[in-house]
């Protein structure tokens, strides 16, 4: 059975996407709300999918809720923060084995999307407030997640890098907040944004597999009788390019250097330009077709991963590098004359060609994991985009060496971030 | 070259196995409505394989700690100088290998081409190319890529574990080796490893997704040269290792916000593997969420009173030849974490599992094993993993049906012992 997509507009600011197809043995269910993200609200929409998860009126403990789950044939049950630009967005998913295959004719997939929305609609609540204790939890936690994010050396190099680059925008907000913002909040301001978050946000609900979806149809039209959203989604700015390339080091305990390097694209996924990106990107870095992956680290030793990623909704890409420290000159300089060489169009058939496949081999893997997929159409919602993988592969095919060729005259140098460990001087 | 056909009811799929006259074990897992396939090509030789007598062979080899994972990088040079990710992309494949400490496997995915990529698969694997030349290259490279697990505090935090519990068998040592042990690796050295553990008959091919049985049996007989079984096996060495821990506190320093932990016990029953060898994984996988997992008394314990952030996860480890259960997480009092495990514990194997919490936990098990089946690179890792221990991918399904509560007991107590326990900490400096 070929994937199909069926979109459903309960009302304005409520929308139920079904994927249709049977390859998978699990139905997976997603509730999103979509945020603007501001420093002022990160921390809170943070912290309320995490006090969400803890339980609810009915299962009022994570013990009881797991218990459920188990009886749920191991359903699973997730509320997290994920973030598409400057969209923060609050995402609510449970995932259970298809009801085909479920001994005895037993029945889990709806008793599995009633979870979900009593989970997000009837939290626990005193007096217009979270459960302080349950807040209190995972204030904590959250504060952890948030500095550890300097243990995963690799990705804080690439965000230290944004962060540095977008100073004062709020694409600098790290969707998880920031400590101080945790620590002022309260059971009551927790609630007074979960309000707000019910009632304001824009929402998307998804559902991949196989399920009564005009059941499903029906129980989200009940839900949001009585609510009237926002109808759209939160914008991201273009990233305005500054003068010239700006340099930042900085030392941490680190044995191996990071070298990430910020460049400027101007081009959004709206934008037509856009599938040419993709296939500059996967030239230039994504891959081991690629430029940076053949001179960096092959031919010349320099490093032991290079890559380059469009950061998509910003019109940025960025280059990350793991490098000796010793090297960091001549790592820079090569990866400067592979954006060169793109510019000069000294492209060969087979780099251009590779590349288009690799693509393509990436975007038509992503039906075969419900994850993905749901999180691609996800991502199509939010750019306003709605193109299916198909018309995407059709559209990266289309392009031509000129039109990479041409894009790559756009990038443009921004900034070159340098994490060093403590003994280099 | 015959397929066998298996069918399971419980998992509505089929398996198709053979074997070829080289000694080679396939297996095929055609997978409707997926647009990838995922081919794996794996050799029973992993990072705790450097003691062996091979095939015929008289005295026993011992070669350097990351000889494996050195050899894994070295297959990608070629007798032609042909690049190897070059041949892949072109058929607009991603490749990719890894080594562990009991497997090295090479493997792809494409949506496309799959024969053309099947071949490229076996072919490679097939050519090993060394020389001074570029042996002495890979030695900087993998020192880079030592030097980033150095920097990783969830990897220190398990190398220091095993290295604390196990005093002789060499999954004490990093997979990588050390730059000082690597450079004792030449190309001698390397083709010894390879002629003894890249023979067919000690590999395996697992291919899943949009694929036949007839298509990956066509390209097997096409392109596996060695077609004649050796006479002997490998004899492999992995010390005596004794039932007691090495140490049973270990401290690592890292540049990390909050403590890291990993507390564990030592399997003090060993030497068998099959079925047998699963039913005691999945027994220990179901006692652990039973007692440690977001349901048990002491998860709600460690949580509630802030003792772990974030979460808490119970792993288990079964090979033939050692074992061990671990628990790790975050947290500001490791000790304390220990304290009321132990305790918890102790009253659990006192007290018993309940028949309720078995039965619920066992059916979360099989969902979840179903669920396993969306992931063609998980099946194909599970495969490769489970391949050499004699376990097959249908056989979770069988043994999971007959773990009742008193078997769990029995592993329970006869498993567990606070003194046969090791805590690593990853502190901050």
């Amino acid at each position: 059975m070929k994937t199909k997509k069926e979109t459903y507009v309960i009302k304005p600011g409520v929308r139920l996407h079904h994927i249709q197809t049977n390859q998978f043995k699990t139905v997976t269910v997603g509730l999103h709300f979509h945020r603007q993200l501001t420093a002022k609200e990160a921390s809170l929409n943070a912290l309320l999918t995490d006090v969400i998860r803890r339980g609810n009126k009915q299962y009022t403990d994570s013990a009881t809720l797991g218990r459920y789950l188990q009886t749920l044939y191991g359903a699973y049950f997730d509320a997290d923060i994920r973030r598409k630009g400057e969209d923060q967005i609050l995402s609510f998913t449970i995932s259970t084995v298809a009801d085909r295959f479920i001994p005895g004719g037993d029945t889990c997939v709806q008793k599995s999307v009633a979870l979900l929305f009593d989970m997000v609609f009837q939290p626990q609540v005193e007096n217009s407030a979270f459960r302080s204790d349950y807040v209190e939890q995972e204030k904590k936690n959250l504060i952890n997640d948030i500095e550890a994010l300097i243990n995963d050396k690799r990705s804080y190099a690439q965000w230290r890098l944004i962060e540095n680059m977008c100073e004062g925008e709020s694409y600098a907000v790290h969707e998880l907040g920031d400590v101080e913002s945790v620590r002022a909040i309260t059971p009551e301001s927790l609630y007074a944004q979960y309000h707000k978050v019910i009632s304001e946000s824009p929402v998307d609900v998804f559902v991949t597999g196989e399920a009564d979806i005009d059941a499903i149809c029906k129980l989200v039209t009940e839900r949001f009788s009585t609510i009237t959203p926002l109808e759209a989604y939160p914008v991201t700015d273009l990233y305005i390019p500054k003068e010239g390339v700006r340099r930042i080091e900085e030392s941490f305990d680190v044995s191996q250097a990071k070298l990430s390097m910020g460049f400027y694209t101007g081009v959004k996924p709206t934008d037509a330009r856009y599938p040419s990106l993709m296939v500059y990107n996967s030239i230039l870095g994504s891959g081991a077709h690629s430029k940076l992956f053949n001179n960096v680290r092959e031919k010349l030793s320099l490093a032991y991963y290079a890559a380059s990623r469009l950061y998509r909704y910003k019109g940025l890409m960025v280059i990350a590098s793991g490098i000796e420290y010793a090297n960091r000159q001549k790592a820079e300089d090569e990866i400067f004359v592979q954006i060169e060489d793109m510019k000069q169009g000294n492209i060969s058939a087979y780099e251009f060609d590779v590349s288009v496949k690799s693509i393509i081999n990436s975007l038509r893997s992503l039906g075969d994991d419900n994850g993905y997929l749901e999180d691609y159409y996800l991502g199509q919602s939010v750019s306003g985009t709605n193109v299916s993988i198909q018309e995407q592969c059709e559209k990266i095919q289309a392009v031509t060496m000129d039109d990479v060729v041409k894009v790559a005259q756009v990038i443009k140098p921004e900034m070159v971030y340098v994490m060093k460990g403590k003994k280099e001087a | 070259m015959q397929f066998t056909k298996h069918y399971n009811e419980t998992l509505q799929e089929t398996l198709y196995t053979a074997e070829h006259e080289s000694g080679l074990t396939i297996a095929v897992m055609p997978k409707e409505g997926y647009s990838k396939s995922y081919a794996v090509f794996g050799t029973h030789f992993g990072s705790v394989d450097n003691r062996f007598i091979p095939p015929l062979g008289k005295e026993q080899i011992v070669l350097p700690d990351g000889i494996a994972h050195f050899l894994e990088h070295k297959m990608f040079e070629q007798p032609d100088g042909s690049n190897v990710f070059e041949s892949y992309a072109r058929h607009g494949a991603n490749a990719n290998a890894y080594t562990s400490f009991h497997v090295t496997a090479y493997l792809f995915e494409s949506t496309q081409d799959i024969a053309e990529n099947l071949g490229i698969l076996l072919d490679f694997v097939q050519k090993p190319y060394f020389t001074d030349e570029n042996v002495d290259k890979e030695q900087g490279i993998i020192g880079q890529e030592i030097g980033m697990y150095d920097d990783d505090p969830g990897w220190q935090l398990m190398m220091s574990f095993l290295g604390a519990m196990f005093s002789e068998h060499p999954v004490r040592v990093d997979i990588a080796g050390t730059v000082e042990s690597i450079a004792k690796i030449d190309k001698e050295t390397l083709y010894t490893c390879y002629n003894t553990f890249y023979h067919p008959s000690n590999m395996c091919l697992f291919v899943i997704g949009d694929v036949t049985p007839e298509l990956v049996g066509d390209c097997v007989k096409k392109h596996i040269v060695n077609k004649e079984k050796p006479a002997e096996e490998i004899q492999r060495f992995y010390g005596n290792e004794p039932k007691q821990v090495l140490q049973s506190e270990v401290t690592t320093k890292l540049d990390v916000s909050v403590p890291m932990f990993m507390l564990g016990f030592k399997d003090p029953d060993c030497g068998y593997n099959g079925k047998e060898l699963l039913r005691k994984d999945l027994e220990l996988s179901a006692i652990c969420e039973i007692l440690f997992g977001k349901t048990s008394p002491i998860y709600t314990t460690l949580y509630n009173e802030g003792y772990i952030l974030g979460g808490m996860g119970a792993e288990t480890a079964c090979e033939k030849e050692y074992g061990y259960v671990a628990l790790s997480g975050e947290s500001q009092d490791p000790k304390m974490v220990r304290t009321i495990v132990f305790e918890g514990l102790k009253k659990a194997q006192t007290e018993g599992i309940k028949a309720e919490d078995a039965e619920r936990v066992l059916r979360a098990m099989t969902g979840r094993y179903i669920k396993q089946f969306n992931n063609l690179s998980g099946v194909a890792h599970e495969y490769m993993s489970q391949a050499f221990n004699g376990i097959g991918l249908f056989d979770y399904a069988e043994v999971i049906r007959d773990i009742t509560v008193d078997s769990l007991n029995e592993r329970l107590r006869t498993y567990f012992d606070t003194e046969r326990s090791v805590l690593s900490v990853v502190e901050p400096r």
